[in-house]
């Protein structure tokens, strides 16, 4: 996104935002994941609201990003797959944050 | 400062997602009714279960044992695994700690109130339901605020009320530890069943094809 030589520059940091974060869904599951050591599939499915496979597909997009940290551990017979955020999906998160912290925080009442 | 995202709200949001299926309701609604339960029988008249410590101490590990299957085969399939962050497991830290120190509070009035048996002031009778009753009420508001379960503020007083007014009661009427420990035991057995039946509708079982898929 580019932003126009009118644009105020307190809007500049909307532009810079991280469109792998940004997505509704992907927020989602990155704010809950922040939040949390690691959950799995399920869990994330009921905190969110998503269903399997928009989940599956975000989860894909983070994991490309080296967001999210996917593993696949036996319990028994049955296989758990607990998702967590990277330290650099950590740091995605809080600077996402802070940028538009940074917006907002300027606006009128 | 503006919150954008209160990050605290949300991780505590999803902690008290862990407390709706009911079963701590029911668990601790059947410990209430089991602690009236020698007192229960005797009332009953079903002589020697009273003084049977072995039947109570059975249906405490019986009871135990079904918390952690309800939890294992009806929460975790519905809800999922999750591991909470630093900050939530020195909560759970420090409520186990409150939780051990009570244990031992309690091992002493039961050692203080079998010393004193038929001995001394009708005081140092009542000091072990006082004890009791200040324990109760501190550990489970210490639990309620440690791992925002709300609901146990209102189970914390529950507890602590239930052995006085059965004592109190039991010069007026007939059955007052089945009335008392009934009640409120009730309460919570009925807050429980209700929680798990909405629990169960809301959330089904993932399907079969779900199973295993992975991301």
């Amino acid at each position: 996104m580019s932003t126009s030589r009118a644009a105020p520059e307190q809007l500049h940091p909307l532009a810079t935002l991280d469109r792998v974060v940004h997505s509704p869904a992907r927020l989602m599951i990155v704010t809950t994941l922040y939040t949390l050591e690691s959950a799995d599939f399920i869990f994330l499915m009921n905190l969110t609201d998503l269903t399997w496979g928009n989940l599956s597909s975000h989860l894909s997009v983070l994991e490309e990003a080296d967001y999210v940290e996917i593993e696949k551990t036996f319990k028994g017979k049955r296989a758990t797959t607990m998702i967590s955020l990277t330290p650099a999906g950590r740091e995605a998160f809080r600077e996402y944050r802070e940028q538009l912290q940074e917006v907002f925080e300027q606006l009128p009442e | 400062m503006l919150q954008i995202f209160p990050v605290s709200e949300i991780e505590k949001k999803a902690f008290r997602a862990t407390f709706q299926d009911g079963i701590w309701d029911l668990y601790l609604g059947a410990m209430l009714l089991l602690l009236g339960g020698g007192a229960i029988f005797e009332e009953l008249g079903l002589s020697g279960i009273q003084e049977s410590m072995v039947a109570l101490i059975v249906t405490a590990v019986v009871l135990m044992s079904a918390f952690f299957l309800a939890k294992r085969f009806i929460t975790i399939p519905r809800m999922g695994r999750v591991k909470f962050g630093a900050e939530r497991k020195k909560k759970i830290r420090k409520t186990r700690l409150v939780l051990a120190m009570s244990a031992l509070l309690g091992v002493a009035v039961f050692i203080f109130t079998a010393l004193s048996k038929g001995q001394g002031s009708e005081f140092s009778a009542l000091l072990p339901i006082i004890l009791f009753s200040v324990n109760c009420l501190v550990v489970f508001s210490l639990g309620a605020y440690f791992l925002d379960y709300t609901r146990a503020y209102l189970y914390a007083w529950f507890f602590a009320l239930s052995m006085p007014l059965a004592i109190l009661l039991r010069d007026h009427t007939a059955h007052a530890f089945i009335i008392v420990f009934g009640f409120f035991g009730g309460i919570m057995i009925i807050i429980g069943a209700v929680l798990l039946i909405r629990f169960l509708r809301n959330y089904p079982l993932p399907s079969a094809r779900y199973e295993g898929n992975g991301a």
